[in-house]
């Protein structure tokens, strides 16, 4: 595999940031005042709570997100592991004086 | 940093049928101050086990290495009376009254559970000493502690509705309010 790493770092810049994995079907309380706090490395109680403001099938739906979450992340490990293994090429022309 | 896997849904999961059972439910104070761990779930579904029903017993058969939990609650003896009132009245026998054979379907499908090593059993018979109980059996094998309180949750919700159901019709024959 080839990559020229100034067109990946233009390409990278011109992608406009969004979300990875659709999060609509996800309730709100659970992905905002839950999961992301866990994922932000905060240590939440169950005292913290609120299990009013969701139902049990939410819960099946969030952990179904998280999976499918891990997996984007498994195959970005997978390329970025791909372009840090290969190994540098010089480049055909002069690149500086 | 806390691991987010599956486990960790379902420690929320079992206290989530607690609480729309119960919000003021013993087993969510217990675990108010836990930090969320997967690694909890056995241990919290296993002490949500006696938060559905008005008494729980629990027993372990060392020879059978067999958990048995036994359920008694008013909702339950209250139907089982119903029906023998019902069949006393109609003159049919119990394996005729479709009140009892709802109910054991709606209990079949309410304690079914993924999960090949566990049993439950229903006493109805409302003039045995030891009362009408539900009962539940799990054996060596069983890992699925987690199934339990939804389970249980939906078993009660049977009894309620359906006990509502016969005194409608009870009420429809009567006249009665």
């Amino acid at each position: 595999m080839q990559v020229d790493l100034n067109v990946l770092r233009q390409k990278l810049k011109e992608t406009p940031q969004e979300e990875t994995v659709d999060s609509t079907e996800v309730n709100p309380y659970l992905l905002n005042e839950v999961l992301r706090p866990l994922l932000a490395g905060k240590e939440l109680r169950y005292g913290d709570i609120d299990y009013s403001r969701f139902e049990a099938d939410d819960l099946r739906m969030i952990s179904h997100y998280c999976d499918i979450r891990d997996r984007v992340i498994c195959r970005l490990y997978e390329l970025v592991g791909g372009i840090a293994d290969s190994a540098p090429s010089a480049c055909s022309g002069r690149a500086f004086c | 940093m806390t691991d987010i896997n599956d486990y960790l849904w379902e420690t929320i999961y079992v206290l989530k049928s607690v609480y729309d059972h119960d919000p003021d439910a013993p087993v969510l104070n217990m675990y108010r101050d836990s930090v969320i761990d997967g690694d909890y779930v056995g241990e919290i579904a296993y002490n949500s086990i006696n938060q559905f029903f008005a008494d729980t017993r629990e027993y372990y058969d060392e020879e059978k290495e067999l958990d048995i939990h036994v359920f008694f609650d008013p909702v339950i003896t209250e139907f089982w009376k119903l029906c023998d009132e019902y069949e006393e009245r109609r003159r049919i026998r119990p394996e005729d009254d479709t009140f009892r054979k709802d109910m054991c379907r709606a209990l079949d499908a309410a304690l079914y559970i993924p999960d090949y090593s566990y049993d439950f059993r229903l006493y109805s018979d409302t003039k045995h000493k030891n009362g009408c109980r539900l009962v539940l059996l799990c054996y060596c094998e069983f890992c699925g502690y987690h199934y339990i309180p939804e389970a249980l949750s939906e078993a009660c919700d049977c009894f309620v509705f359906h006990t509502k159901q016969i005194k409608r019709r009870w009420r429809r024959w009567t006249g009665r309010k």
